[in-house]
This record gives structure tokens, sequence and C-alpha cells, in this order.
């Protein structure tokens, strides 16, 4: 694998150079600034991992890892911020970069080997489901989404801004580690909503039914927040700081728009419409771990995740949903062919439980 | 640890420590600076920058202590740029025991 580390301190570079290298890592070019990164692409020099600093004299790693994401060959490479900063603005700036990981410095460098290996082959794994998922929507002649043209990681979920993916919604909260912020994170699990969605045979039915329902929480917060939807009908909203939230009206909205969303539907059970709140936080100090475990905890709830699932479970999973049905035939060669290489299994990192301050539950009937 | 990469550890840690020196020399600088002009916002922002590379690479180095309390003082500027007052008489006696700590590395180190 061809790395390309970028920092101003040449003591990280050396140090980089020997950790990585005893990693299994050999082939790893340094540059000490954003411009000399940009030559060395410009070059032509094939690079599959970005290493970057984020505070750097003369243009910053932030700022380098959007030129880099903006290049037609690396929308999808993973770029990972190797910084000593740890303040939410940096991680924040970062993953809206297109960062795919966070490193904070002083690094351990069986750490950052994982980190790596898991940053490349999760971003392996998703361009060939998305492959699939592209290649079985020509199949069935159904107009789904491009896998080109945004950075993975920061495109909105099902196109809805302030929408992203939940395993990426995690990946940020843990990044924030220890760091403490005024937080307002609320679960939802629309009743129902699960079995209504198994009777979708359609996939973009499916998709604009989640996207409708992500809309109306993001258009429902006071003020710009992270929303996704996690499954098995359970939606989630994280804020920090700002004005207090409240939850019931977030679930009062979510509630309304179900209701109108099934009104045109004659299939559409009304007593299926339930919003239950699964817990929340309003405006308490919490650390991004806390976070992170809070919606974990949610998700144990809802019953839909009881324990970790591997890389090929939660695949499976998505190709399952994102088809609408069973996968057949080219689906199952490519998904066999996906999960068939030894190198590719690889289970998530989940960082260890802490404690998780109370929370509270309530719900509200439609 | 292999002994190759214990030996190029050991490579590493001696150019951290000349680039310490260096370091430990700007910051005693910047501190000169703000005690006689009271100038601290452009001084503190230069202890910090050098700070942030100390923070950065002193722990996996071997120099866990070193790393901790240039974190700590790194965010200390950080959060409060315009220290003034007994606030920043307080922050300069901390910089400088820092200081005082990196100049004894360099001296350990020959």
């Amino acid at each position: 694998m061809r790395i390309l580390a970028v920092d101003d301190d040449p003591v990280v570079l050396s140090l980089l150079m020997g950790i990585l290298g005893r990693a299994g890592y050999v082939d790893i070019a340094c540059c000490s600034s954003a411009a000399e990164a940009r030559w060395h692409l410009d070059d032509g020099h094939e690079v599959d991992c970005f290493l970057l600093d984020i505070r750097m004299p003369d243009e910053d790693g932030i700022s380098l890892c959007k030129s880099i994401r903006a290049r037609a060959g690396h929308v999808n490479t993973p770029i990972i911020m190797l910084t000593a900063l740890t303040d939410v603005e940096s991680v924040n700036d970062a993953f809206e970069a297109g960062a795919t990981e966070y490193v904070t410095k002083p690094f351990d460098g069986l750490e950052l080997g994982a980190r790596i290996r898991t940053a490349v082959a999760l971003n392996r794994m998703r361009q060939q489901v998305a492959e699939t998922i592209e290649a079985a929507n020509q199949v069935a002649k159904f107009p789904g989404e491009t896998s080109g043209g945004t950075p993975y990681e920061m495109r909105p979920y099902l196109g809805v801004p302030g929408a992203i993916e939940f395993v990426t919604l995690e990946n940020y909260l843990l990044r924030l580690e220890s760091r403490v912020c005024t937080t307002h994170i609320f679960a939802f699990q629309v009743e129902g909503l699960q079995a209504y969605l198994s009777g979708i045979n359609n996939l973009p039915a499916r998709h604009a039914l989640i996207a409708g329902l992500l809309q109306c929480l993001v258009s429902g917060a006071a003020a710009k927040g992270l929303v996704s939807y996690a499954g098995n009908g359970v939606f989630v909203y994280v804020k920090f700081n700002g004005k207090p939230l409240k939850a019931e009206e977030l679930a009062d909205r979510l509630k309304n728009e179900i209701s109108d969303l099934m009104a045109s539907d004659k299939k559409a059970s009304r007593a299926s419409c339930n919003v239950k709140i699964l817990r929340y936080h309003e405006r308490e100090l919490l650390t991004g771990r806390q976070a992170a475990d809070f919606l974990r905890a949610s998700i144990d709830m809802s019953g839909q995740r009881a324990g970790m699932k591997t890389i090929e479970e939660e695949l499976r999973d998505i190709l399952y949903a994102d088809l609408g049905y069973p996968p057949i035939f080219g689906h199952l060669r490519a998904l066999s062919k996906l999960l068939s290489a030894p190198a590719d299994r690889v289970r998530k990192t989940v960082a260890p439980r802490s404690t998780t301050p109370s929370s509270k539950s309530h719900s509200t009937n439609a | 640890m292999s002994d190759v990469l214990e030996d190029r550890l050991a490579e590493i840690r001696v150019r951290f420590v000349s680039l310490l020196c260096t370091r430990g020399e700007t910051i005693q600088n910047a501190i000169g600076l703000i005690e006689t002009e009271r100038c601290a916002r452009s001084a503190l922002k230069d202890v910090q920058n050098e700070l942030h590379k100390i923070t950065g690479t002193a722990a996996t180095l071997g120099f866990r202590d070193l790393g901790e309390r240039a974190r700590h003082f790194e965010e200390r500027i950080e959060n409060c740029p315009d220290h003034a007052g007994a606030e920043l008489d307080e922050l300069l006696a901390g910089l400088k025991e820092l200081q005082q700590m990196i100049m004894k590395i360099c001296k350990d180190a020959g």
C-alpha cells in the first residue's frame, strides 16, 4: 500500500517511517507541507492512504484534505488526520473536509496500523458494495443513487443535507473521545416502520420514505445538528451546544410526518404510527465516547443489535436493505466475491464502554 | 520491540532532543518578550506552536511527562489567548518550569 504522510515536523515523519515500516508498510512518501503534497500528486504518484497533520504553516491539513477530495482519483481514498489537536472544532472541520479517520498524537504504532488497515478495508468494501448495488439497480432498472462525485464519508445520507450514515456518526463521536460538550442527543423509534418498509419492494420508495423522515428531523431542529437512521425504525439526532431542543417536539414532528407520508398509502396501518422516544439527553455535558455509548445503548434497546456485528454481517444487511429483496444471481456472485477474501475479515473497531450518565425515556403515541 | 526499530527510535529520539533544545530557546525568548513588553498574544502564539510540536511526539519517544505538560500549557493558551495580570504571571511561572525541564533534558543528553 502506498502511503503519503504530510507533516511539517521532521520528527513525526521519521517516527511514522519507523513505526509503519515495522507494521509492514514500506511504501511511504513524506512531504513537509501541503504544497509539497500537491506537487507529489501532480507528478502522478499513486497514493492509497493519506496521513495528514492539521496544524501546518502556510496551509493546514484541513485545506489540504479538501483539495485532495476534490481530485477525481481520491474521492474515496482514506484520509487519516494525525494531529495533536483534539478539540471539537478540529474534529468537526476534519470530517467536514472529508477525512475518514482522526488519530490523535502521541500515537501508538499498533493503533495507527490498525486504523490504516480498517480505513482501507472499509473503503474497499464500500466501493464494492456501491458497485454491486449500482449494478443491481441497473439490472432492475431502478434509478438508484450513483457512487461517484461526492466524498463517501461526507455524502448526505439519502441526499438529505444534515443526515449522515449511522456508522459515520458513531465514528465521529468516538473521535471526540474524552472531550466534553454540552450535548443534545435523542433516539426515536418509529414502531412498525421496519415492518412497513419490508412491504415496499421498490428501493427508491423505501429510500424516499426514510429520507422524508430524516428531512423532517433536520428541519425540525432549531439549529444545525446531525441526524441519522440506525435501522429498525430508529432515528437519532445529535447536536452540540446551542439552544436546547425538546425531544417531545421533535417526536411530534416525526409522528405528524409519518401520518402525512402514510396518509396516501391505503395499505398503511394508522395503528403502526407510533413514535417512541427511546432515550434522550438534553443539554447535558457528555464526552464523545459517552455520546457514542448512548447511541449503541439506544440501538440495543430497540432490539436491533444485541452484540457486535462483523463487517460481513453488516454488508449483508446493507445489501439486503438496499436491494429491497434477497440478492439474486449476479448480486450473490458479487457478494460472494466480496466476502471471500480472508484479508477482508475485519471486525469493526469499537471502543470499550464507559460509564454513561443516566438517561430518560418517553413515548408519544399517534 | 525489535532491535532494528529500537535503533531507529533511538536515532529519532536524538533528533527530537536536538530540536527540543531549539524549541526550548524559542520558548525562553518568548517568555522574556512577554515579561518585558507584556505583549502576550503573539508571543504566546509562538509558545503554543512550539508546545504543539512537543505534544505530538514527546510521549511516543519516551518523554511522557514532558508531552503531558506541553499539552496542558498548549490547551491553556488555546482556551485563553488573552492572558493578563495575575493569570499571565501564573502561566509564565508554569512555562518557566516547563522550559527548565526542557533544558534539563537537553543537558542530560549532552
